[in-house]
């Protein structure tokens, strides 16, 4: 018995994988839903760019697990701090709410109470300061540093992994 | 480029073309992940780079605190901790216009009237709701006058000041939103400055006041007709002897719940509590300098004005303040017409034994259905109250449940319980927080189990439970 293609969507993403899910998980992604709604007929195929495979991959594992009522369960712990980013940037894409939250949060206990050097290397920031004016904003900001002397570079090395 | 290349690979390939990876995430993701952090983290946040220094101030909550003194340090270098903090909350309230919540706890040190009066000036100018404010003592002198601008918190919902000041209170203050107030340690100027704060929170429904001091005040009027849930915690040890003729008036006919824990001395007068469902009261005659009588005249008072509750929490130390039965007529306490749930405990060592008071209080609660107790209570074997020539009526009609908070399974307590499953036929459930050495002995608690399940076969659950202090905390928490 043939099901019918209309409860399922299909998305294709960036690497070329074309996933068939069910309408109720395309309708979490807004930014799916909103294309499936602007179409004037039944979409055949829909692309979603900034998305690859292995990010749907783990988006149906979100989906079923919080289907059966264990979201909880659900762990980013296994992606390094970069496969976390770009998972969240698809997710963003997507506009996914509670998937974003879950993400979001995961980022966020990663860095909870890490060096500035950590910080900056997590996110490949450059430090575009003079040395006067980072010491001018450290000092004002004393209190965040817990009042400890610290010189730009040994915020660098203090990186707790 | 030989083999296959996996997804995850392609995307890194692609990544290292990118310099800055900062641009991959949006500046709303990035402030929504910054809004998951403590605020300590955020701040830091500022010395990234250029394009980092300002984007933390476009959060809407903080908390910044300094707990405790760092005690590596000298006690300038920690006033200058204190002073460049206020100084970047100063900063952040002039910088931004969104802030919502915002906490600022400092442990007790000296700190500028000026610039805290300053920095409330500053708040005004947001949407704040929530607020917290934990300060210090004030230099150069003791009183801080609230600034008028306080008045301009329109949207304010919930207030905690912790201002180890003297306050004087302007008296055209006025919270036209707030539902939540906690003030604690505050002197308070004089009883006008009390009631100016209280008259200008014309929607208050939780008040809290701990701690605070009274030295020249003698009478407070709590009247506020949204009240719904008051707290007074004033600490039983700490009482000046003037203290000990303070009155406390509560007017509150849409109370709900009402704590009380100070000393037995200060006299409260319940005025109309025709809504209160749930009270706690602990009142402890710490000094004993006062005369028995009126300390018992102040609890039946108390009472009297609770009569209508539902569910009352009252340690064994008040009991027992009106344990002198040549001094005290314990009829003159209230019949409770709709309580429940009655707690006994004790604040202190828990195994102190239950008043002897109890059977009297227990005369006046016809309706009872649940009740928590210290120990067992020895007065219902011997003597005058023994259950040999009378015994409440709430046993043989209502009691549900009986709960005893510490239990080491000698014969009297065994007794006890046998007593109340011989005379209360509605007991379906006994709970018995046992010490950790009859715990321990089986034997004993399955010998203990069957005296009591051959009075009545089946009829009862009974359940050892282990007594430990964080369990029987728990349990009561559960239990308010």
């Amino acid at each position: 018995m043939a099901s019918s293609s209309s409860n399922l969507i299909s998305l294709k993403t960036s690497d070329g994988t074309v996933f068939k899910v069910e309408r109720a998980l395309a309708k979490t992604m807004k930014t799916v839903q909103a294309i499936i709604e602007e179409a004037d007929a039944n979409i055949y195929m829909i692309p979603i760019h900034n998305v690859f495979s292995h990010h749907m991959d783990m988006i149906i594992d979100y989906y079923k697990l919080s289907v059966a009522g264990k979201s909880k369960e659900f762990s980013v712990e296994k992606l390094d701090n970069d496969e976390l980013k770009d998972f969240l940037l698809a997710v963003h894409y997507l506009n996914m709410e509670d998937l974003f939250e879950v993400l979001t949060q995961a980022v966020a206990d990663r860095l909870e109470k890490k060096s500035v050097g950590y910080v900056r290397k997590y996110f490949g920031i450059e430090n575009d300061f003079t040395p006067e004016e980072y010491a001018a904003i450290r000092k004002k900001n004393d209190w965040a540093f817990k009042g400890d002397d610290i010189e730009p570079e040994e915020d660098e090395e203090k990186q707790e992994e | 480029m030989a083999g296959k290349i996996s997804s995850t690979d392609v995307h890194k390939i692609q990544r290292h073309n990118v310099d800055d990876m900062i641009s991959d995430l949006p500046e709303g993701v990035l402030l929504h992940i910054l809004s998951l952090l403590p605020t300590e983290d955020v701040v830091r946040t500022s010395v990234l780079a250029t394009k980092w220094r300002h984007l933390w101030t476009y959060l809407s909550v903080f908390d910044f605190k300094i707990p405790y003194p760092l005690y590596n340090k000298s006690k300038d270098q920690n006033q200058n901790s204190v002073n460049c903090l206020l100084d970047l909350v100063g900063r952040l309230l002039r910088k931004s216009n969104c802030v919502e919540r915002l906490s600022i706890d400092i442990f007790v040190i000296g700190v500028d009237g000026d610039k805290v009066s300053s920095l409330i000036s500053s708040a005004s100018k947001h949407k704040l709701q929530y607020l917290k404010l934990s300060l210090g003592v004030p230099i150069p002198n003791d009183k801080f006058a609230l600034p008028h601008c306080f008045s301009a918190f329109e949207s304010l919902n919930e207030l905690c000041l912790g201002l180890r000041f003297t306050l004087c209170i302007p008296s055209d203050i006025c919270f036209p939103s707030l539902k939540k107030l906690v003030v604690s340690d505050v002197e308070f100027a004089n009883e006008e400055s009390v009631q100016q704060l209280f008259s200008g929170c014309p929607v208050l429904q939780e008040l809290t006041l701990y701690n605070c001091y009274w030295e020249n005040i003698e009478q407070i009027n709590i009247a506020i007709s949204t009240l719904r849930k008051l707290t007074i915690y004033f600490d039983p040890c700490c009482v000046d002897d003037e203290d000990d003729e303070m009155t406390v008036m509560i007017d509150a006919v849409n109370l709900l719940s009402l704590s009380c824990t100070c000393h037995a001395a200060i006299r409260f007068i319940p005025v109309n509590l025709t809504s209160i469902v749930d009270a706690h009261v602990h009142l402890e005659d710490y000094s004993q300098l006062v005369p028995v009588l009126y300390v018992a005249h102040c609890i039946f008072e108390l009472l009297s004005g609770l009569n209508n509750v539902k569910s009352l929490d009252i340690t064994n130390d008040t009991l027992e303040c009106l344990i002198d039965r040549t001094e005290v007529d314990l009829n003159l306490l209230p019949t409770f017409h709709n309580l429940t749930h009655l707690c006994v405990y004790n604040f202190t060592d828990e195994s102190t034994a239950t008043s002897g008071v109890l059977p009297d209080i227990l005369r006046k609660t016809p309706k009872l259905e649940v009740l928590y107790i210290p120990t067992v209570v020895r007065e219902y074997l011997v003597g005058e109250d023994s259950l040999l020539n009378s015994l409440p009526c709430c046993l043989k009609s209502s009691l549900k449940r009986l709960c005893i908070l510490y239990f080491s399974g000698d014969e009297d307590e065994i007794e006890f319980v046998r007593l109340f499953l011989k005379n209360a036929p509605f007991l379906g459930e006994i709970q018995l927080f046992c010490v950790r050495s009859l715990l321990a002995n089986v034997e004993k608690v399955a010998d203990i189990q069957d005296q009591l399940q051959s009075v009545r076969p089946g009829a009862c659950v009974i359940k050892f439970l282990n007594g430990s202090a964080q369990r029987q905390y728990n349990l009561l928490a559960k239990f308010r």
